[in-house]
């Protein structure tokens, strides 16, 4: 895959993560995507974390550029993590209608959607710190 | 109601049992009674149950799924028990004067058993209470 | 989702599983409790299909494999009914009571491990418990 840290950490570091997600269509509210992209797949295997789920796509708006470099892969994580933040919202809102969502698992979805983001706001930090080092290399 | 798991089917049953508890007060303040405001002795009262689903099959994943109970107060149609005594004023021909069909031992036996059903339920409520504060702890 | 390959874990699964069928009992025994005294009522419970998937789930995590998905339950009339009283009513109160007792104290206790659990993530993700 190619590496191009410039592209994706300068528009991280302007802040440019809403317009990464904007780029796609909107995820369909309320729904829960049960499989993973090939993208987020290899990333997956980057990490270690098993993935058995069958490789679904749910990425629409990169026109069909090969979701290997990072900034693809950022950006998949950023919409994944916003419809997941989402989806637990959605759930927790059936909670306080009466609805007929279980409060537990309305608790495990804000839980998990808080931990995801925590883990994509950490792998932008390290990748940063990455860009950092480089950058004060002597030539 | 859906954060406090079978917290409308208990509900429905304190309700249930304190109308219940009510209607047994009436019995036994009653029980003498041969004449109550419209000149006829006094008929026990009694309460019927009924439970009905509380949605339709389609929901019964949520925390309101389930039954609860509902209560009709009706006149007990059993007859009333006639007692001998000539001086009283609602005596008949043959000095026999009708009673209510009011049987206290019953009373109270019933009175128990909706009294420990109370219990159970608002048992059940601070169950469902406990197990909701306990998903609370896992955002923590 | 991507995002949330962290948590398709079978100790997870198997925590949140429980929780869904512990509160899913919890709502069948107020029911029998509510209607211990209703004439005819017949006692409720787990529906029987999803106490097979869910047995056959724990077993199926237990050897380490994930789920696809989670198995979805509700309650009904118990398929298999004990002795009835005079007016038909199949309730034993305190059968109840026990199997209330039981089934709160798994819920709260996948509960307090599923919490542990996000603690030892949140802590491997950002060295703060």
């Amino acid at each position: 895959m190619t590496i191009n840290p410039l592209d994706a950490l300068s528009s991280l570091t302007q802040g440019q993560l809403g317009n990464m997600g904007a780029l796609n269509a909107n995820p369909p509210a309320g729904a829960v995507p049960t499989g993973m992209t090939p993208a987020s797949e290899s990333f997956n295997s980057l990490l270690g974390t098993q993935s058995t789920a069958p490789a679904t796509s749910s990425v629409a708006a990169t026109g069909g550029a090969s979701p290997t470099t990072w900034g693809h892969m950022v950006q998949q994580m950023v919409m994944d993590v916003n419809s997941q933040q989402s989806n637990a919202n959605v759930m927790v809102n059936d909670v306080l209608k009466g609805g007929p969502t279980p409060v537990h698992q309305a608790m495990v979805a804000t839980e998990e959607a808080s931990l995801s983001f925590e883990f994509l706001t950490e792998v932008r930090n390290k990748v940063l710190d990455a860009y950092n080092q480089i950058m004060q290399m002597q030539v | 109601m859906s954060m406090i798991p079978g917290i409308d089917s208990a509900a429905s049953a304190l309700g249930v049992e304190r109308t219940r508890l009510d209607v047994i007060a009436g019995n036994l303040a009653n029980a003498q009674n041969t004449s109550d405001a419209s000149g006829q002795v006094y008929r026990r009262k009694m309460v019927v149950f009924e439970s009905q689903l509380n949605n339709a099959l389609g929901e019964s994943t949520g925390a309101n799924a389930g039954s609860s109970v509902s209560a009709r107060v009706v006149d007990d149609p059993s007859p009333m028990p006639k007692v001998y005594m000539p001086g009283h004023p609602k005596a008949d021909k043959s000095g026999m004067v009708e009673m209510p069909n009011v049987d206290p031992l019953n009373e109270m036996v019933d009175m128990m058993t909706a009294s420990r059903s109370y219990q159970a339920n608002l048992q059940a409520i601070q169950t469902g209470r406990s197990m909701f504060e306990q998903s609370l702890k896992i955002v923590e | 989702m991507a995002s949330d390959g962290l948590f398709i874990t079978p100790a997870l699964q198997s925590l949140r599983l429980s929780m869904d069928d512990a509160a899913l009992r919890q709502q069948a025994i107020s029911s029998n409790i509510a209607n211990v005294n209703t004439p005819g009522y017949q006692r409720m419970d787990v529906s029987s299909s999803f106490q097979q998937a869910f047995s056959d789930a724990l077993n199926r995590l237990g050897e380490g494999q994930t789920l696809d998905e989670m198995p979805q339950g509700n309650i009904e009339t118990a398929a298999v009914q004990g002795p009835a009283r005079p007016d038909g009513n199949t309730v034993q109160l305190e059968n109840e009571m026990v199997s209330m007792a039981n089934n709160s104290a798994r819920y709260e206790f996948a509960g307090e491990m599923l919490s542990n659990n996000y603690h030892g993530i949140k802590l491997a993700i950002t060295g703060q418990p």
